[in-house]
């Protein structure tokens, strides 16, 4: 049956000539379409590491020099320095706040800045870690694990600050620091170095953790910076104060009630607030201005050119070649093949054309990925190596997933593009069919 | 005689927007088991619509068929019809419609593939069928590489490969020389007389009508004798 159908497909190859090419040459387009969009749907749909819903950002500014309400006398360091602890504790004492963290300016998630470092482990026989940072100010009250909810790599568990953090260098890394560095995850008090200049003892080990959205998790560190807030003329962009609300608190009513009444009364000093932001808004701007969120956009709208080129082409093809095919539909209706049977057969047809200029364009993709290296960076930031337990980072899984989704996608969009005209033509009566045009 | 096919009022209409035609008033008919039965009448009288209408290709507008004693028609599910056009019916038709994309080998084994028979057993058949046609050194030639005669040839061994009672035929030697056309007939004759199938065939040759049992003629949609 498949034999005959190929000799029959062999024997139509004028006709088919066409939209064999067209597939090849879409093949090949949607490939290379389609990868950068299935890595960046792989890495976004990475786990965050933390819960982006309920974060807050409180933005600040400062009085200018030629505002009207700017206040000469309060521009001192001490007295700024006295008028962020107030602000800090109007925001920790709000009912609807839970949590909260004073961090080191833009270390914290999506804020676009990149706080880099170098962890070294206790032994001489392994490399040093590249790390990102994220820093944050012992102020009384605050807890970054908590307010971001870390989890540990270990318990699953949202984890906290141990109770001793401020009398000890205590830092706490992702899992993949402690991988890299000890081979293992339960590595609590294991010894490591900043830099190679501070001792550290490791307080804890997180899950890995995704500082943007449509990245992959960078091995990364937790850890206090100095032992409190200081006095400066810039504490508006040097301190980025995140909280989290409690559960259960309506995003919107908070954020009314925000605005209305804590906003217009939150001004010490020269300081004053302008607002907040949801953190998963930073993130959206974030994928935004990376063009992250752009690669998705235009890979998807190619993705679909693409295959409403296929759609069109085969719809076109088979209402061309169904037209001419009248005669023998009705031929086949007439030596007792079943409208099901005629279906199949076109199906068939479609799915052979589809899997011959699949294996066609894969391989073609497969010389060429080979040729470049076979190796996809995927949304991976520079220096780093590929965590492997990502299918993206493995070329050989990356090639096939990619490989699948196109042939896959083809052959759906194809069978539908020949199941309308055939649909159409096989319910006609055999004898109209058969009838001389 | 038994009976194999039994018309019953048959009326046919064709409806255009404009016109309305009857092609077929009120047909009764019948066709004996073995009998080789002629078509006859004036182009257009409807010849062509009775044929496919026995032949469950086209549906009368009303009236009753019965084809060896089992009612057909329309209230029959797609596959059952083409279960009964599969066993019981093989046509031949005027233009051959053999199926251009295939050699005549896999022209002449649809049937069988369409009945779920075997690779090996439907090749078997398809050697024999064609022998007998005269055609077995042709089987991997395509239509259009064969003279209209033989294509005839293979569009009947198409048509007997499934030991169908019945043989449907209109104007098998419309589109072909008289010499051509006497080797078809022949052929037709043959199946008749040594298997006993049951033929209608559909002609505008007296001379062909006159060698069979007996001839039906139509005028106007309507039988006249
Ligand atoms: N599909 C159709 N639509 C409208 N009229 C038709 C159709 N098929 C046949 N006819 C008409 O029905 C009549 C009988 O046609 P047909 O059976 O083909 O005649 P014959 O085969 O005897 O020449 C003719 O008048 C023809 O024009
Ligand atoms: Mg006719």
């Amino acid at each position: 049956m498949v034999m005959t159908l190929l000799r029959q497909m062999w024997n139509r190859r004028r006709q088919n000539g066409w939209i064999f090419l067209e597939l090849i040459a879409v093949g090949i387009f949607l490939w290379v379409v389609l990868d950068p969009l299935c890595v960046q749907i792989a890495n976004k749909n990475i786990d965050r590491g933390y819960e982006q819903d309920g974060l807050y950002l409180l933005n600040m500014d400062k009085y200018g020099k030629r505002s009207a309400r700017y206040s000469r006398e309060y521009d001192t360091d001490s007295i700024g320095l006295e008028n962020y602890h107030d602000i800090i504790r109007v925001i920790c004492n709000l009912p609807e706040v839970g949590s909260f963290v004073v961090n080191e300016s833009s270390t914290f998630a999506n804020s676009g800045s990149f706080y880099g470092g170098n962890l070294y482990g206790d032994s001489a026989l392994t490399k040093d870690v590249d790390i990102q940072c994220y820093w944050f100010y012992p102020v009384g009250g605050s807890d970054m694990l908590k307010t971001y909810r870390f989890r540990d790599a270990n318990t699953g568990e949202i984890m906290g600050l141990s109770p001793d953090f401020r009398s000890k260098n205590i830092v706490y890394v992702s899992e993949s620091v402690a991988r890299r560095l000890y081979g293992r995850t339960d590595v609590a008090g294991e010894k490591c170095w900043l830099g190679n200049r501070n001792c550290n003892e490791i307080g804890g080990v997180f899950r890995d953790f995704k500082d943007r959205d449509y990245n992959q998790p960078y091995p990364m560190m937790v850890a206090k910076m100095g032992s409190t807030i200081r006095g400066s003329k810039t504490m508006h962009w040097r301190y980025s104060i995140v909280f989290r609300v409690k559960d259960g608190v309506d995003a919107d009513g908070f954020e009314h009630r925000f605005n209305e009444e804590v906003k217009p009364a939150l001004v010490r000093g020269n300081y004053y607030c302008t607002g907040i932001s949801r953190l998963g808004e930073y993130a959206r701007n974030m994928a935004e201005m990376t063009g992250d969120l752009n690669v998705v956009r235009k890979n998807t709208i190619f993705a679909m050119f693409g295959l409403c080129c296929v759609f069109l082409g085969m719809v076109g093809t088979f209402w061309v070649q169904v037209n001419a095919r009248r005669q023998e539909i009705g031929v086949m209706r007439s030596l007792g093949a079943s409208k099901y049977r005629i279906m199949a057969q076109f199906i068939m047809e479609a799915l052979i054309l589809v899997t011959v200029t699949s294996v066609i364009a894969i391989a073609v993709m497969g010389y060429y990925v080979h040729a470049e290296g076979f190796f996809a960076k995927g949304g991976m930031q520079s220096g780093e190596m590929p965590d492997m337990q990502y299918w993206q980072n493995n070329p050989l899984p990356h090639f096939m997933i990619i490989s699948l989704v196109m042939y896959l996608s083809l052959l759906v969009i194809s069978i539908i593009g020949t199941c309308i005209p055939v649909g159409r033509a096989i319910r006609e009566l055999p004898a109209d069919a058969l009838r001389e045009e | 005689m038994e009976k194999i096919i039994k018309l019953n009022g048959i009326n046919k209409v064709y409806r255009t927007n404009e016109i309305e035609t009857q092609a077929l008033e009120n047909v009764n008919l019948e066709v004996g088991k073995g009998e080789f039965v002629s078509i006859m009448g004036p182009s257009g009288c409807g010849k062509s619509t009775l044929l496919n209408i026995i032949g469950l290709l086209d549906a009368p507008s009303s009236g009753k068929i019965e084809i060896n004693g089992d009612e057909i028609g329309t209230h029959m599910s797609d596959r059952a019809l083409a279960r009964f056009r599969n066993q019981t019916l093989g046509f031949v038709f005027q233009s051959f419609h053999l199926i251009p994309s295939l050699n005549v080998m896999d022209n002449v084994q649809l049937p069988l593939v369409y009945r779920g028979v075997s690779h090996r057993e439907s090749v078997e058949r398809a050697r024999i069928v064609l022998e007998r046609v005269g055609l077995s050194h042709r089987m991997r030639h395509i239509p259009s590489q064969l003279s209209g005669g033989q294509c005839q040839r293979v569009a009947i061994a198409r048509a007997i490969i499934g030991n169908p009672e019945i043989i449907l035929t209109d104007e098998p030697t419309g589109n072909l020389d008289s010499k051509m056309g006497a080797e078809v007939m022949d052929i037709l004759h043959e199946l008749n007389r040594n298997d006993g199938r049951t033929i209608v065939m559909v002609t505008h040759n007296e001379e062909q009508a006159r060698q069979t049992d007996r001839i039906v003629r139509f005028f106007d949609g309507r039988q006249v004798c």
